[in-house]
């Protein structure tokens, strides 16, 4: 690690930031900021991969961006108030149906969802050009990405995703072992 | 770009269901998650008077391996001999099943005896339930993770006009609405990687057999050999195993490579492979793998630092999560990105109570499940310094214990204050107990930064105003409302 290279790609990080956070409370013009802020972070990123190297470099971009953000959040905290308690019910009626049938959702997910997604991505790891090894990698990183949009596609489109999602998971495991 | 109405409504109701289901589970895998960024100094912590071998005598450590393997007696296929490490300066020799300290000077010391890091370790891969399909059932949380990111930001439409906005003065409602927004956006990439690199672990199994079945006719042994290279073909021999002269010829082939462990495979029988990982500064690998005859003569290094880029990925992927890949920058930095997920974790189901403008039984179970854990977890890790056993079922029964209390208080906000004191007090005990039972030592290396790191906690918890000030009293309305 070049010391000097990372305290500038950090300090970069954290002004870059600043200005977007300032251009956001109205103390800037806004777009200038953005630009200038965007930029500052970009070079600060270049900077970053020269101090840490490519591999560590883009990654302590992205994480010295998320802490210099809570940073600039933790600013805008106004003093804490004592959470005033809300009127007090016996215990929880909740309406079991709605909760099995997320449940029963969540199983139908799990197993079918992960089933096509897993079939899905490994189906499309082994098709695309390049060695074997390099599509099962990419296999590995799609699957969670896929089997967590079948997750979003249930919940939130329920009808269709319960038709959907065995179809996906017939084809691809027909494509997988029958071509 | 304005979202239509109906993506966002519908990506919220995903967003409320996915977060419900899984929040209980979510929050404690990102808490020990969180812990586990500091794994290799809490098994330091719990053996704090294990010899440190920092400047390890290399040829008795040798010859003390040699000697262990010799001796026939609990010789397992594969025979390890650790190396001491920046952030663990100890060196074991193990089985597949047990471990012993080396001393400096290289001999056999005390065995190893780490079952609360276990606890921890086990709570975050599975749950503690059966290994075969917990694994997978933790993946699927990172899955679910997933679907909570992508609906997230679906169902915030006002991703940059709040980008900084932190309202705590208002309700409960509003301010646990802003500290979950900033913080889960401004974490997503953290988080993203969590969750993807998390999912690995539990699906490496059912890829592997779908892949042996799609490419190999079933030959799961043929998809290992394919993405993780063959093992060489050995030749019979046997006698002394020249460990120092392998590392000798690393040395010179990588003069950058740091050796992290010793691995003999197949050390029972009259082909045994010596294979030497080496970490490789300023990588996300794991490490390279370098393998020799056990006489030192070199076959071939396993590739895993100049191979495909896909090989590379793959055995990156656990640094990647677990943040020990650059010393202690890395480790602070995923503890503070840690916290801040099992906040957001937390503050989720926060929303959905406060949005239901009453209290009930599940406000009191949610209080127990978020500060019953970690009160869970300083208990067990009391038990530790006296007694190694039932320390899963003292975990468990003291968080049903935590959510038991809470139900019967009926006061959220009392039930929280006594969980906070109570934890404050187990740590401030824990503390008091590592002291009496290690001494000096629990002064030193990573007893020393893990004892550092519960004082600030419970600087932190006595600073909380939830316990320095009086909750009030709830007026009880004997009518279930909804």
């Amino acid at each position: 690690m070049n010391l000097f290279l990372a305290l500038i790609s950090v300090a970069g990080i954290a002004g870059g930031i600043g200005l977007l956070y300032l251009s956001w409370r109205g103390k800037l013009p806004a777009l200038s900021a953005k630009i200038v802020g965007w930029t500052v972070i970009a070079a600060s990123g270049a900077g970053s991969v020269l101090a840490w190297g490519p591999e560590f470099g883009p990654l302590y971009l992205f994480l010295m961006m998320s802490l210099a953000a809570g940073l600039f959040v933790a600013l805008e905290a106004e003093a804490w108030v004592a959470k005033a308690p809300w009127q007090r019910a016996g215990l929880p009626a909740f309406k079991l149906a709605g909760w099995a049938t997320h449940i029963g959702m969540f199983l139908f997910v799990f197993l079918v969802g992960g089933l096509a997604s897993l079939s899905s991505a490994i189906l499309l790891g082994l098709v695309v050009p390049g060695e074997f090894v390099d599509g099962v990698a990419l296999a590995v990183l799609l699957t969670p990405v896929l089997w967590g949009g079948a997750f979003f596609w249930a919940t939130a489109y329920w009808r269709s995703a319960r038709i959907g999602l065995p179809l996906i998971l017939v084809f691809t495991l027909l494509m997988l072992f029958i071509f | 770009m304005t979202l239509p109405q109906h993506l966002v409504k519908n990506a919220l109701q995903s967003h409320s269901w996915l977060g419900l289901m899984a929040s209980a589970l979510m929050y404690i895998i990102c808490l020990t998650g969180t812990l586990l960024v500091f794994h290799a100094e809490l098994e330091q912590w719990e053996q704090a008077k294990a010899p440190v071998a920092a400047k390890l005598d290399m040829e008795a450590a040798e010859r003390t391996f040699n000697e262990f393997i010799a001796r026939g007696e609990g010789v397992t296929p594969h025979m390890y001999l650790v190396l001491p490490k920046d952030d663990s300066p100890v060196a074991r020799i193990a089985t597949e099943t047990e471990s012993w300290f080396l001393t400096e000077a290289g001999e056999l010391g005390e065995k190893e005896a780490n079952q609360w890091s276990e606890l921890l370790l086990d709570l975050h891969l599975y749950l503690h339930l059966p290994e075969s399909w917990g694994m997978i059932f933790v993946s699927a949380l990172g899955a679910v993770l997933v679907g909570l990111i992508i609906s997230g930001f679906l169902a915030h439409p006002g991703l940059f006009r709040d980008a900084f906005r932190f309202r705590q003065r208002r309700n409960a409602q509003v301010s646990e609405t802003d500290l979950h927004n900033r913080l889960s956006v401004w974490g997503a990439p953290f988080h993203l990687t969590i969750a993807i690199t998390g999912a690995y672990f539990g699906l490496a199994l059912p890829l592997l057999a779908i892949v042996a079945e799609a490419k190999f006719d079933g030959e799961r042994e043929q998809v290992v050999a394919a993405v993780f290279g063959e093992e060489p073909v050995m030749t019979p021999a046997s006698g002394f195993i020249e460990i120092n002269d392998a590392i000798a010829q690393i040395k010179v082939m990588d003069p950058e490579a740091l050796p992290l462990n010793v691995i003999v495979h197949d050390a029972h029988t009259e082909e045994p492979l010596l294979e030497i990982y080496a970490r490789h500064p300023g990588r996300f690998i794991w490490g390279e793998g370098y393998q020799f005859t056990i006489k030192g003569e070199f076959i071939q290094k396993a590739g895993w630092s100049d191979s495909s880029i896909g090989q590379q990925v793959l055995y990156s992927i656990y640094r990647l999560h677990f943040g020990n890949f650059d010393g202690y920058l890395s480790k602070f930095l995923y503890l503070l990105l840690g916290l801040a997920l099992t906040v957001v974790a937390a503050t989720g189901t926060n929303i959905w109570l406060s949005k239901r403008r009453k209290e009930d039984g599940l406000d009191d179970l949610w209080a127990g499940i978020v500060w019953g854990t970690p009160l869970a977890l300083a208990i067990s890790a009391v038990a530790t310094i006296f007694s190694n056993t039932w320390l899963v079922e003292l975990f468990w029964l003291t968080l049903i214990a935590a959510m038991a209390f809470c139900l019967q208080m009926k006061n959220a906000q009392a039930a929280r204050r006594w969980l906070k004191i109570t934890l404050a007090l187990s740590l401030l005990l824990l503390l008091v107990a590592h002291y009496i039972a290690f001494g000096a030592a629990a002064l030193t290396g990573g007893a020393l930064l893990i004892n550092g790191l519960l004082c600030l906690a419970l600087v932190c918890i006595l600073f909380d105003r939830e316990i320095r000030s009086r909750p009030a009293a709830v007026e009880i309305n004997s009518v279930a409302t909804n």
